[in-house]
């Protein structure tokens, strides 16, 4: 874990909360940008079946990235966003451990997943800058 | 004043109460975001570019989109990264002198800039994306082929 993300997990509860708000906008950003990504790469022309075969390499590539995005890591926001904004209610004192270590792995979820999503990006960029289509891309681990 | 804003000045005025060692990882950070936004930009000024038609009124909102893109280009090489690295060269600097006071002012000063860079890279983004989808890519597009 980097030294920003570590100091930033010892915020007080409204700054989880509100970082979790930011994390909720990224990811929803992210959809709309590979959305229009996979759709250039729908219109782009495969001229061999070389070709053809990157050109589907891509498009699974970018459907399996935003079905991560839309169904797995949005639910797990929300679900964490929600439980934050439930702990405003208690008046008891809190067991701080729980949200903390919850919102610790979903941090490094997120570096990780901005990182898989530049990589993405970067791949895209090439594979619809390029005349012709040259290697194939490699598939998501 | 806004509540999103209140919040974002909660969550800078939280990183200020930090070191200069993790002053120093956040601007990296934010020089790697700034590598990426110009690499991003980019790509989609050659969108942009290779749609631009010099006569028609559809040719004069490209070219509209077409400068902002340069606008915010030139912004990010010229001005913002430069700072960025004289503010790391700086925290650099006070790391050797251990002495913070005005890194702190910097710091924030630099944590302000990058979150209006960020949200009008976003609004940016955001219109080229609707440009792209009220302007589909034609299949027999030439220029969008011979990308």
């Amino acid at each position: 874990m980097n030294i920003k993300t570590a100091y930033l997990l010892q915020g007080s509860l409204e700054t989880l909360h509100f970082e979790t708000k930011e994390w909720i906008e990224e990811v929803k950003f992210w959809i709309d940008e590979l959305t229009i990504l996979e759709d250039l790469t729908d219109h782009k022309i495969a001229h061999n079946n070389l070709e053809d075969q990157i050109h589907r390499d891509m498009q699974l590539n970018m459907s399996t990235m935003l079905d991560h995005l839309s169904n797995r890591i949005l639910h797990t926001l929300f679900g964490h966003e929600s439980f934050l904004s439930s702990l405003f209610k208690v008046n008891e004192k809190l067991d701080e451990n729980e949200y903390r270590e919850k919102h610790k792995e979903i941090a490094l979820n997120m570096i990780h997943l901005k990182n898989d999503i530049r990589t993405l990006k970067k791949k895209a960029f090439a594979f619809l800058e390029q005349k012709e289509f040259g290697l194939r891309h490699n598939f998501l681990s | 004043m806004t509540t999103k804003f209140h919040k974002m000045v909660l969550k800078e005025k939280h990183m200020l109460k930090t070191n200069l060692e993790t002053w120093y990882f956040e601007t990296e950070d934010w020089i790697n975001d700034c590598d990426f936004y110009k690499e991003e930009l980019q790509f989609l000024k050659e969108i942009v570019q290779n749609k631009i038609q010099n006569t028609t009124t559809e040719g004069q909102e490209h070219k509209e989109i077409y400068r902002h893109i340069e606008k915010m280009l030139v912004r990010l090489f010229d001005e913002i990264t430069k700072a960025l690295k004289d503010h790391k060269k700086q925290l650099a600097d006070a790391m050797t002198r251990k002495g913070n006071a005005d890194s702190k002012v910097y710091h924030a000063e630099m944590g302000q800039k990058m979150a209006v860079l960020k949200s009008g890279i976003t609004d940016l983004k955001r219109s080229i994306f609707k440009y792209v989808v009220d302007n589909p890519v034609d299949t027999q597009d030439a220029a969008f082929e011979e990308m």
